[in-house]
């Protein structure tokens, strides 16, 4: 075995590159699996400590105004654990020269092991010395470069509250910093999270024993549902505004569905490189077995049995996986905690525990090995059937066969020679071209992903912020303002236009299936804020009745012309009955849509207002508007439409540079694959290539021969992988369309254009590479024997 | 008189494999004359591969000159070498070399494409007997069908020189005869310059000129006066 398993080592060597691209391809696979897993295995291992250690809730529950005994009362409830009144507001904010908002909650006034609770990051917890400390969150704290000590004056009811800072925190309550679950990337600049002592916020805010919102956890199988209704019911008397679970919580969401997409990409890529990689590996070997018929022949005749002889070739595949294995492993090991690392820029957990997992190299050195061996028992199965007397035989010449495609007589009488030639030996060779088609489209796929999703988000800023969002500046109010109030807005210098806007909580129901969803209210014609249908038509918002976004149409099973019914969250309202109007796409957020007019119906209510968009006659003067509209006592927050937009492009940077991965990996799958059939090719047709160039062929029309042969594999490959890309991409966009957020799905025709003309310049790269192989080429392999 | 169309001046060759130079080819000189049946004879190793190679425009000399229609082709670049092969060489190979994955016929017409003035495919391969065969492909066409095609493949661009590579060794006695035949039918009929290039000594009888190779030296170098017709060698 020694002396032979020299003759396998000096066979890789002679074919190295192709053993090295092999090599590379279970090298990512195996880089994928186990680096994706353990970032999988970080994320949730660190939030599930994050979340025990910090005792997150289970449900929370808003409502008006709660006398503190309230918490007392669910904690009597038998199936909760633990609960924990607290009074939480957003209020808006001067740092660092900009326009912040933060939220406001209150913590025991002394240290007490409390739900959702924090960690104390810097600093140190509230102390007896003064009422008006705070602890700031740790991303907002970094991003506005507070120091202990510092103060922020938040305005309270219109006036300037003077903070000082004592500590930096993080609780699992915002592992993902966002507003609402309409922001979907953190802007950790304008946006934070300040923690008071309860007794002082409870002053500032004029809730003197009392509370707006309860956090609590429930004993271990307690019936969620059970639980949801039991504390609405228990806290009916105090207007609950919402209830809200753990897996719809905005940050815990946002953090379950990157898990759940790491979960599944970590099971998909490493399948995805294993399969080309066997793909190419049973080229290779079936090759290397015809190749050296003779010599199996001669192993046998000397009295080597099947086995033995099969187990020599099969060392092959075992040394591809072993080494491959190993390599990405150690790969695995380092990506793993890059990678955790990446995604903690956006989920901010407290990484105490990032390990090293041992125990994934070893399935994925068993799934790495059991594709080798598949692969490389199903081409050397052949060797089985080599008697040692036939093997002794030359091989029999290659036959040529007329393919199909002849039949069409006038397109093949006007092919020329070397078309011909490659039409033939793409046909005769057609496994061979099928298996490499698929690393191709694969590749293909991949890519279509990658720019599919680029192009649907880009749709889908444009779509948002100019089709949609048309204003430039959105005003919150305090309170609700009638026309009048609005009208002080309206005459401020420099705006152009303002609508006003109305913005509730709702719960829609069609029979038993219900949600809490958001109402929007505009104006019968709205221009700078529109509502839109799925080919970016604006649609009116109707007088007697709602318009729904498709997705939640589909899941309350609503169709236009059906009634529903509507709870609104405020106080004292009943049930209404109402007609559905229309569906519309809404991108951002979850929200029914009706005119102004309609608020009356629903709320009973007159005209009146709770927010406004602004277009302003000149966007110079933003800073200006801006400044004054803060000044107002009524405004209670003021977002400009190019710093959120800014937010977003500039996360999208990131979405760029892991799309750009992704097309690189499509490269190397592509590139691999095409590189491999090649040399096979050039190999096996050394003497016809040889022979053309003693009869005075041109070096670039011999290359071409082989050349041409890989644009039209690879044209074979984008065909079928275009389509397969689209179901992929739409499927993914599917998923990942939440309550918060819709993602359209487009593909225009650039996408496939760009993917392909991609994919043929993967293809020019490998040619580039084989151009070397080429030149070796030698004439005098024509004067050679037939072996 | 009749004009030198090969004129090989004082060639050698040598092969730096390693640390061992090998000298396949010293101080060779001959020429060959348009027209002229050249039967270039020598046992294996003796430097005849290195003629055709070199004559052949796939190697250059080491040192030398080989003078082909007043050029020196030992000097040309490797472009040029390329045209060289294209338009003034027919080559026949002793295992024929047929593309396995065209016919006959797409065999022939191959080459054609590289040419500027070729004959007919279809009239060449049927004066060869061929006519019946043209849409078969090479693993369906016995010895002596594929050796003809190689020969229509090098007759078709209408070479000056048509550079013959053992080209009965692959074949049994009485079709190896038959390609000969051919030969010295396109030689007397075309008036083809034919260069063969073999072991076989009994070949030599119905050659022009019949030039001895010998450890990398031209031994001798004689003329036949009566060339015999192929049909009476016998080996």
């Amino acid at each position: 075995m020694n002396i032979l398993l020299r003759k396998l080592l000096r066979d890789f060597w002679q074919s190295k590159g192709q053993f090295i691209s092999v090599l590379v391809l279970i090298i990512i696979g195996v880089m994928c699996y186990s680096g994706i897993n353990a970032t999988y295995r970080n994320l949730t291992g660190s939030s599930d400590k994050f979340y025990t250690d910090y005792r997150f809730a289970d449900l929370w529950v808003t409502f008006y105004k709660a006398p503190e005994n309230a918490e007392d009362k669910v904690k009597s409830l038998p199936y909760v654990k633990m609960a924990a009144g607290r009074v939480t507001h957003d209020a808006k904010m001067d740092i660092s020269g900009e326009n912040a908002v933060v939220r406001l909650i209150s913590m025991p006034d002394s240290k007490t092991d409390t739900v959702n609770d924090i960690d104390i990051k810097s600093g140190s917890y509230f102390t007896d010395a003064g009422n008006n400390q705070c602890l700031v969150e740790q991303e907002f704290f970094a991003a506005n470069g507070l120091k202990i000590g510092d103060y922020i004056y938040p305005v309270i009811n219109g006036a300037k509250v003077k903070l000082r800072v004592t500590g930096s925190v993080k609780s699992p309550e915002f592992v993902y910093t966002v507003r609402d679950s309409g922001e979907f990337i953190p802007d950790n600049k304008r946006f934070g999270i300040v923690y008071l002592k309860k007794s002082y916020e409870q002053a500032i805010f004029g809730y003197e024993g009392s509370i707006n919102d309860l956090s609590v956890i429930l004993n271990e199988g307690a019936d969620i549902e059970t639980a949801k209704n039991g504390i609405r019911d228990l806290l009916d008397d105090y207007t609950v505004t919402g209830v809200i679970e753990r897996k719809d919580q905005t940050s815990n969401r946002m953090l379950n569905e990157e898990i759940k997409g790491l979960r599944s990409a970590g099971g998909f890529f490493p399948i995805l490189f294993f399969v080309v990689a066997a793909a190419i590996i049973y080229i290779t070997m079936s090759r290397m077995v015809e190749n050296q018929r003779t010599q199996i022949g001669v192993l046998k005749a000397f009295g080597f049995s099947n086995t033995f002889v099969l187990m020599h070739y099969l060392s092959y595949s075992v040394i591809l996986a072993v080494t491959g294995s190993l390599i990405g492993s150690v790969f695995g090991m380092f990506l793993g905690k890059g990678f955790t690392e990446l995604e903690n820029m956006y989920f901010k957990l407290p990484l105490a525990d990032m390990k090293i997992y041992p125990d994934l190299v070893l399935p994925a050195s068993l799934l790495t090995l059991l594709f080798c061996l598949l692969a490389g028992y199903n081409s050397c199965r052949k060797v089985f059937r080599i008697m040692p007397s036939e093997a002794m035989r030359s091989k029999a010449p290659v036959k040529g066969r007329k393919i199909l495609l002849e039949r069409i007589r006038i397109l093949w009488k006007n092919l020329r020679y070397n078309w011909k030639m490659i039409l033939r030996n793409v046909f005769r060779y057609k496994r061979r071209a099928l298996l490499s088609s698929i690393g191709v489209i694969f590749a293909v796929a991949i890519t279509f992903v990658s720019l599919s999703m680029y192009s649907s988000v880009n749709y889908m800023i444009d779509q948002q912020y100019t089709n949609i969002q048309n204003y430039d500046i959105k005003v919150s109010f305090s309170r609700l303002l009638n026309m009048e109030e609005i009208g002080v807005i309206r005459n401020l210098q420099y705006v152009e236009k303002l609508e006003p806007v109305v913005e509730a909580g709702v719960e829609i129901r069609n029979g038993w299936r219900k949600k809490d969803i958001a109402f929007t209210a505009l104006v019968s014609e709205p221009v700078i804020f529109k509502v839109v249908d799925k080919y970016g038509r604006p649609v009116a918002p109707p007088d007697n009745g709602i318009l729904i976004p498709e997705r939640l149409s589909k899941e309350l099973g609503l169709k236009p012309g059906d009634t529903a019914d509507i709870r609104p969250y405020l106080p004292g309202k009943n049930e209404k009955e109402v007609q559905i109007k229309g569906l519309i796409v809404q991108y951002l957020g979850n929200s029914a849509y009706g005119s102004m007019e309609s608020v009356g119906r629903i709320f009973g209510e007159g005209r009146f207002a709770n927010s406004a968009v602004i277009l302003l006659d000149g966007s110079e003067h933003e800073k200006q508007v801006i400044d004054r509209l803060k000044e107002m006592p009524v405004v209670s927050s003021v977002q400009s439409k190019s710093d959120s937009k800014e937010n977003l492009l500039k996360n999208m940077d990131y979405m760029v540079s892991s799309l750009g991965i992704m097309i690189l990996l499509a490269a190397i799958l592509s590139i691999a694959v095409i590189y491999n059939i090649a040399t096979i090719n050039i190999f096996e047709r050394q003497r016809e290539l040889a022979t053309m160039k003693v009869l005075g062929f041109k070096d670039n029309e011999i290359r071409n021969l082989i050349f041409y042969e890989n644009y039209l594999l690879t044209a074979f490959g984008i065909i079928p992988g275009l389509p397969l890309g689209w179901l992929i991409g739409s499927y993914m966009m599917a998923v990942y369309n939440t309550d918060a957020y819709t993602f359209p799905f487009i593909a225009g025709a650039e996408v496939y254009l760009m993917t392909a003309v991609l994919i043929m310049s993967f293809t020019l790269l490998a040619n580039l590479v084989l151009r070397k192989k080429m030149k070796v080429i030698n004439m005098v392999e024509v004067l050679k024997s037939n072996e | 008189m009749a004009v030198n169309l090969v004129e090989v001046k004082n060639v050698s060759k040598e092969y730096v494999m390693g640390e061992v130079t090998v000298k396949a080819a010293a101080n060779m000189s001959f020429c060959i004359e348009t027209g002229e049946f050249v039967v270039i004879l020598g046992p294996s190793g003796s430097g005849k591969s290195t003629v055709l190679n070199i004559v052949g425009g796939m190697d250059r000399p080491t040192s030398g000159e080989i003078w082909v229609e007043g050029r020196n082709i030992a000097e040309l670049s490797d472009k040029d070498l390329t045209l060289y092969r294209r338009n003034s060489i027919g080559f026949v190979f002793q295992f024929y070399n047929l593309m396995p994955n065209l016919t006959a016929l797409e065999n022939v017409e191959l080459v054609m494409q590289t040419s500027d003035s070729p004959l007919d495919a279809r009239e060449v391969l049927n004066d060869l007997g061929l006519g019946e065969r043209l849409d078969n492909f090479p693993s369906q066409l016995s010895g002596g069908e594929q050796q003809r095609v190689a020969l229509a493949r090098a007759l078709v661009k209408n070479p000056v020189l048509l550079l013959c590579d053992e080209p009965t060794g692959a074949l049994d006695y009485q079709t190896g005869k038959s390609i000969l035949k051919l030969l010295n039918d396109i030689n007397r009929n075309r008036k083809k310059t034919v260069v063969i290039i073999t072991h076989n000594a009994a070949i030599a009888a119905m050659a022009d000129k019949v030039i001895r190779v010998r450890s990398g030296q031209v031994e001798s170098l004689e003329m036949n006066r009566d060339p015999l017709p192929p049909e009476r060698i016998e080996w």
